[in-house]
């Protein structure tokens, strides 16, 4: 019975020293695997050293190419700057040119006169004239007569008993638009001596209305287009 | 028998002994105190080099977005746009007055009337602007081109009304004599400023005003230099109204 038990907890130590054992031996093996500790960690260091080059390699390049991307940002920004100038310049010009239908706040002038006064359009188109030379006076930024655009090339001519603008023949009522202030417009036509005071006096009616914001005047664009036959421009802008 | 119990006593007790002593020892796969450092080391290495990868994908991921924003920056070709928009300006600015033209032509000069023996009203002897509105209208309805007076060049935005005893034009004042100068056929400005019942025939011959033309093949005419903006007026985009 005694060597019974002996021989049990003889039986029973070994296995689980023999336990203990393996799982020692199973462990290490995990942790190393079947390469020796110290080649491992040369290995693991060697990758290391590689990693940390390439770090500092695609850091390099990143860095050049943050830089890169941040002159082209501003050389973008300026581009577009004026880019956002040059589009304002041609906008400019295409209003002045006239041939773009344009609108804003300005003023409508009526010229009229009493059926029976003898007063003629033609002998006075001076004053629509002067008129024009006073609302540009006063800044305005496009004119029409009768529908048609006061262009670069706009001559009132007298034929008869009407005036022909840009080639089309006017009768009264004429009915001029023009976009600008209209405070402003409305100060340059009408003061003591001023052109409607003149255009009154020699028996014309007129009548004004000012367009202010928000509400706006719409003219039209000239139809035709310029041909140039005798004058070239200069480019050279050192003159 | 008695003797190889015991014999396989002893090898037991060896066998256990050295069990013990290497599982305190740490088994027998080469784990000293060095290899338990270099495990240690190894456990570090390996966190680093995870991180580090982490980094370089990072990295790598970053380098690509800038690439594709470098890119992103080629395919636009502002500039093309640009070099369009500034002919487009070029053309108009040509044909709205600002920039220098030549041309043959002619020269109008007018002047006040200063002959004292006359029965004229002093103010019918003055050139007012109304006079110089009228030939400039002149001008252009014989076809002129471009025009200038004074060296303040006329375009369609130009003023020319009253300052006192001067004229002012493009927002400067100019004094006479006034000298006008236009581009277009020279016969056809000739003639719309000399026959006989045009403006400038009946301010020479009934005013007495001091009126002189002269032809000219080649004149160079100044551009507009006035500093114009555009605060009211607004294009209308086509299919918009």
């Amino acid at each position: 019975m005694n060597k019974f038990l002996q021989k049990g907890m003889i039986f029973v130590i070994s296995l689980v020293l023999g336990i203990v054992l393996m799982t020692q031996i199973r462990t290490a093996g995990n942790i190393l695997g079947s390469i020796d500790a110290v080649e491992k960690t040369g290995q693991l260091n060697e990758e290391l050293t590689r990693l940390n080059i390439e770090k500092n390699k695609l850091r390099e390049e990143l860095e050049a190419l943050k830089e890169d991307n941040r002159e082209r940002e501003e050389r973008q920004q300026k581009t577009e700057e004026e880019l956002n100038r040059l589009k304002e310049e041609l906008e400019k010009h295409q209003i002045i040119s006239g041939y773009y239908d344009v609108k804003g706040p300005g003023v409508i002038i009526t010229i009229d006169a009493d059926p029976n006064s003898y007063v003629s359009l033609a002998s006075s188109h001076q004053y629509i004239l002067a008129l024009i030379s006073y609302l540009n006076n006063a800044g305005v930024e496009a004119i029409s007569i009768n529908g048609q655009r006061y262009t670069n090339y706009t001559e009132i001519v007298p034929v008869l008993n009407h005036i022909n603008v840009n080639g089309v023949a006017m009768v009264l009522p004429l009915e001029i638009k023009a976009i600008g202030n209209p405070r402003t417009i409305e100060a340059s036509l009408n003061f003591v001596g001023g052109i409607v005071m003149q255009l009154t006096q020699i028996g014309f009616t007129v009548e004004y209305e000012l367009y202010e914001k928000p509400k706006e005047i719409f003219i039209y664009r000239f139809d035709g287009e310029k041909q140039f036959q005798y004058a070239v421009p200069i480019i050279d802008e050192g003159i | 028998m008695v003797v190889i119990k015991k014999i396989l006593n002893i090898i037991i007790f060896l066998m256990v002994f050295l069990t013990v002593a290497a599982t305190v020892k740490g088994a027998g796969a080469g784990i000293d105190e060095n290899t338990i450092y270099s495990i240690k080391d190894i456990y570090r290495y390996e966190q680093n080099i995870k991180e580090m990868k982490l980094l370089v994908e990072n990295m790598e991921r970053a380098v690509d977005s800038e690439e594709i924003q470098v890119k992103d920056y080629e395919d636009k070709n502002i500039l093309d746009t640009i070099i369009e928009i500034n002919a487009q300006i070029e053309e108009l600015k040509f044909h709205n007055g600002f920039t220098y033209v030549r041309g043959p032509g002619i020269m109008l000069s007018v002047a006040d009337n200063i002959n004292e023996d006359t029965d004229l009203d002093i103010m019918d002897r003055i050139v007012h602007d109304v006079d110089i509105v009228v030939l400039l209208n002149d001008l252009k309805a014989a076809g002129a081109e471009a025009i200038e007076i004074n060296g303040k060049r006329i375009i369609n935005i130009s003023e020319v009304v009253c300052a006192g005893p001067l004229i002012r034009v493009n927002g400067e004042v100019i004094p006479a004599p006034f000298i006008i100068r236009a581009i277009g056929d020279i016969d056809e400005l000739y003639s719309a400023v000399t026959e006989e019942g045009t403006y400038a025939y009946e301010l020479k011959n009934t005013y007495g005003m001091d009126v002189a033309v002269r032809r000219s093949q080649n004149m160079s005419l100044p551009k507009y230099r006035g500093n114009y903006k555009i605060e009211y007026a607004q294009i209308i985009e086509e299919g918009i109204e």
